[in-house]
C-alpha cells in the first residue's frame, strides 16, 4: 500500500491535524504520526487510511485516479476572460481617510475616461469571446459618469448573451440618472458600511449631514430593490474597531446577511495610517473572537449572518466548487479570467496592483486599451501564482485550501521569495484556518447550526470532520 | 521584552532520518531565528534564546525531520499525480 503524502499541523489546542494534497483530512494523535514517519503504521492506521482514500495500490489504479481526480477539482482552471473591473473615473464626492488608491477631488479633471480610453475599452470588452460577462464598476465614484456606465452597459447587453454589473458606489449622491442606472435587474450594488452610524461617520462621513445623505440613499435602495441586489463591506480599522454587535445589526437592519470583514488595505495610500504594533495578530484576534461572536449570534436570533471570507474557506476545506474566488484560489494566474482597467486605459492585474502602482511602489501596469495585455510582465507575474512546490507550503496541511497572493507581497516585502510563514498573507490564512478547523471539529449545537448554515448543508455530520483515534 | 533565557541542549536523530538532517536544519533555523542550531553526527544541537521551551523546540526540529523525509520520499508521487492530471 502507497500512502499519498500526509501534511501534518498541530492545532492551538494541541491537537494534530492531517491533510492530503487533494485536501482530504483528518486529525490524529502524536502516536499516529510517529508511526507515519517511520513505517511503522498499524493495520488499524491502514485501513483508515485506506477507507479515507488516502492510499493506493498501484499508479492508476482505482483510489489513484480517484485521488487524481479530486486534486484536479481543487485546481484553479484558467477560464475565457469574464470579468473586468472598471475603473471611469478616478474623481470622488467623499475623502475617506484610509481611502486605497489616492481618490481625485469631485472637481479635478484629466481623472475621466477620454473618448479614446472608452473606445479602447470597448474595443476590448468586443473582443471577448463571451458568453458571459461580469463588470464591476469602481473608483473614485462610478456614478459620478454615469454616462459612461449607461455606454459599457449598452454596449456589454448587445454584445453578450449574459451580462451582470455591480456599482462600487459610495451611494452619497444620487441623483434620478443614477437611479436608473441601477433600477436594471442585471444591476446590483456594493457599497461600504463601517458598522454603525458612528464609526461610518468617523471613517468616511466627517459629517452630520454627509452621513445622513448615505443613510437616507441606503434606506431607499433597501426599500426599492429585492434582497440580494445590495451587498455591503465594511473596512475596519483594528486600532479602532467597530462595535462588532453594532455591525450586525446595522447589517441586518438593511438586509444583508452576508458580511466581508476587511482589514485596512496595505497597498495602495493607508499603508501609511499608524494601526499600532502587531497589527496581525491583533486583526487575527479581532477576526477569531467576530466568528465565534456570529455563531453566539446565530444561535441565539435562529438568523444565520456570515462572515464571507471565513465562509469561503470553510466551503474551501470542505467542497469543490470554491475554486474561483480572486482573493483565495490555486493557482492564481494574473489577467486569464479577470483584469482591472483604470481611468487612464492601464490593464492591471488586480485591483490591489492598481493601487500599488498608483502610490508609486511598482508598475503592475500589464499594458492598456490601446497595445492590449503585455503578456511577458503577466508571465513574471504567473511564475509565483501558486503554492503547490512552495518550500514551506508543501509541508502545510492547509496547502490544498489556500492561495497565494503576490502582489501582497510586493506590497508589503518589495519581493515575492519571502518565507511564507514571514508574510502577511500566510500569518492571517494560517490564522483563517487554524479557527476553521477549530470550528469544524466544535461539538456544541451552535456552532453546528452555523457551519450547516455557511455551508449550505441540511445539516452537520461528525464524517465531515473525521478523527483516527 | 525580549526573552534573554538561555538552554543548550541535543536533539538524537534515529539513523533512519539521517539523511534528512541537513535539510530539516534549514527549515528549523528559518522557523526559530533566534536559536543556533548544528548538526554534531547523528543528532542536532540546540542552543536556545527565543523564549521557547526545551519540549517545543525539540518537537518542532523532529517535526521538521519528520517533513524532508515525507516530502523526499513521496516526491515522485507527487511528480507523477501532477504529469498524469496536466498531460495534454
Amino acid at each position: 500500500m502507497n500512502v499519498w503524502p500526509l501534511k501534518f499541523r498541530e492545532l492551538p489546542d494541541g491537537s494534530m491535524l492531517f491533510s492530503d494534497d487533494a485536501g482530504r483530512f483528518f486529525k490524529a494523535d502524536d502516536g499516529f504520526l510517529d508511526r507515519y514517519a517511520t513505517d511503522e503504521l498499524s493495520v488499524a492506521d491502514r485501513s483508515f487510511l485506506k477507507e479515507g482514500s488516502h492510499s493506493f495500490d498501484r499508479e492508476f489504479d482505482l483510489p489513484w485516479t480517484s485521488f487524481a481526480y479530486r486534486w484536479s477539482q481543487r485546481q484553479s482552471r484558467p477560464e475565457k476572460m469574464n470579468y473586468v473591473i472598471l475603473v471611469p473615473t478616478l474623481r470622488c464626492n467623499l475623502a475617506c481617510g484610509y481611502c486605497q488608491v489616492s481618490r481625485a477631488p469631485d472637481s479635478a479633471r484629466g481623472f475621466d475616461w477620454s473618448d479614446e480610453t472608452l473606445a479602447g475599452v470597448l474595443l476590448f470588452l468586443g473582443g471577448l469571446e463571451g458568453p458571459d460577462i461580469k463588470v464591476e464598476f469602481q473608483g473614485g465614484e462610478p456614478l459620478l459618469r454615469v454616462d459612461l456606465l449607461e455606454t459599457v452597459r449598452d454596449f456589454c447587453r448587445e454584445k453578450f448573451s449574459q451580462s451582470r454589473f455591480v456599482v462600487c458606489t459610495n451611494l452619497q449622491k444620487l441623483d434620478t440618472r443614477a437611479w436608473a442606472f441601477l433600477d436594471a435587474d442585471d444591476t446590483f450594488i456594493s457599497t461600504s458600511l463601517d458598522g454603525d452610524r458612528t464609526t461610518h461617520e468617523r471613517q468616511r462621513t466627517h459629517d452630520d449631514n454627509v452621513t445622513d445623505g448615505f443613510f437616507r440613499n441606503l434606506e431607499q435602495a433597501v426599500a426599492r430593490y429585492p434582497k440580494g441586489k445590495i451587498s455591503a463591506l465594511p473596512t475596519v480599522d483594528v486600532a479602532n474597531p467597530p462595535d462588532f454587535d453594532a455591525l450586525l445589526d446595522n447589517y441586518e437592519r438593511y438586509g444583508i446577511r452576508s458580511v466581508y470583514l476587511r482589514p485596512i488595505n496595505h497597498q495602495g495610500f493607508a499603508r501609511k495610517l499608524d494601526q499600532g504594533d502587531n497589527v496581525l495578530a491583533r486583526w487575527n484576534r479581532l477576526h477569531s473572537e467576530f466568528i465565534d461572536l456570529l455563531i453566539a449570534r446565530n444561535h441565539r436570533t435562529g438568523r444565520f449572518m456570515e462572515e464571507y471570507y471565513f465562509t469561503q474557506c470553510l466551503k474551501r476545506v470542505l467542497r469543490f466548487d470554491t475554486n474561483n474566488h480572486v482573493d483565495i484560489r490555486n493557482p492564481n494566474f494574473f489577467a486569464s479570467d479577470y483584469v482591472v482597467i483604470d481611468y487612464d486605459g492601464r490593464f492591471y492585474p488586480t485591483d490591489e496592483a492598481r493601487m500599488l502602482s498608483r502610490i508609486g511602489r511598482i508598475d503592475l501596469g500589464i499594458g492598456d486599451v490601446a497595445t492590449g495585455i503585455d503578456q511577458r510582465k503577466v508571465e513574471a507575474l504567473n511564475s509565483g501564482a501558486f503554492n503547490h512546490f512552495d518550500p514551506d507550503c508543501i509541508h502545510c496541511a492547509y496547502q490544498p485550501f489556500c492561495g497565494t497572493d503576490v502582489v501582497d507581497d510586493i506590497s508589503r516585502y518589495g519581493r515575492i521569495d519571502v518565507p511564507r510563514p514571514d508574510t502577511w498573507f500566510c500569518g492571517r490564512h494560517l490564522s483563517l484556518f487554524d479557527k476553521a478547523f477549530e470550528v469544524l471539529y466544535r461539538k456544541d449545537k451552535p456552532t453546528r447550526a452555523s457551519l450547516a448554515a455557511w455551508l449550505g448543508v441540511a445539516a452537520w455530520d461528525d464524517g465531515m470532520a473525521p478523527v483516527h483515534s | 521584552m525580549t526573552d534573554t533565557t538561555e538552554s543548550d541542549f541535543v536533539v538524537d536523530i534515529p539513523p533512519r532520518f539521517h539523511e534528512y538532517l541537513d535539510a530539516a536544519l534549514l527549515r528549523v533555523q528559518v522557523i526559530h531565528p533566534g536559536c543556533q542550531f548544528s548538526r554534531s553526527g547523528c543528532a542536532i544541537s540546540v542552543r536556545a534564546r527565543d523564549g521557547h521551551s526545551e519540549a517545543q523546540i525539540r518537537k518542532t526540529v523532529l517535526h521538521a525531520v519528520y517533513r524532508e523525509k515525507i516530502y523526499a520520499e513521496t516526491l515522485g508521487m507527487r511528480q507523477a499525480l501532477v504529469a498524469a492530471v496536466t498531460a495534454r
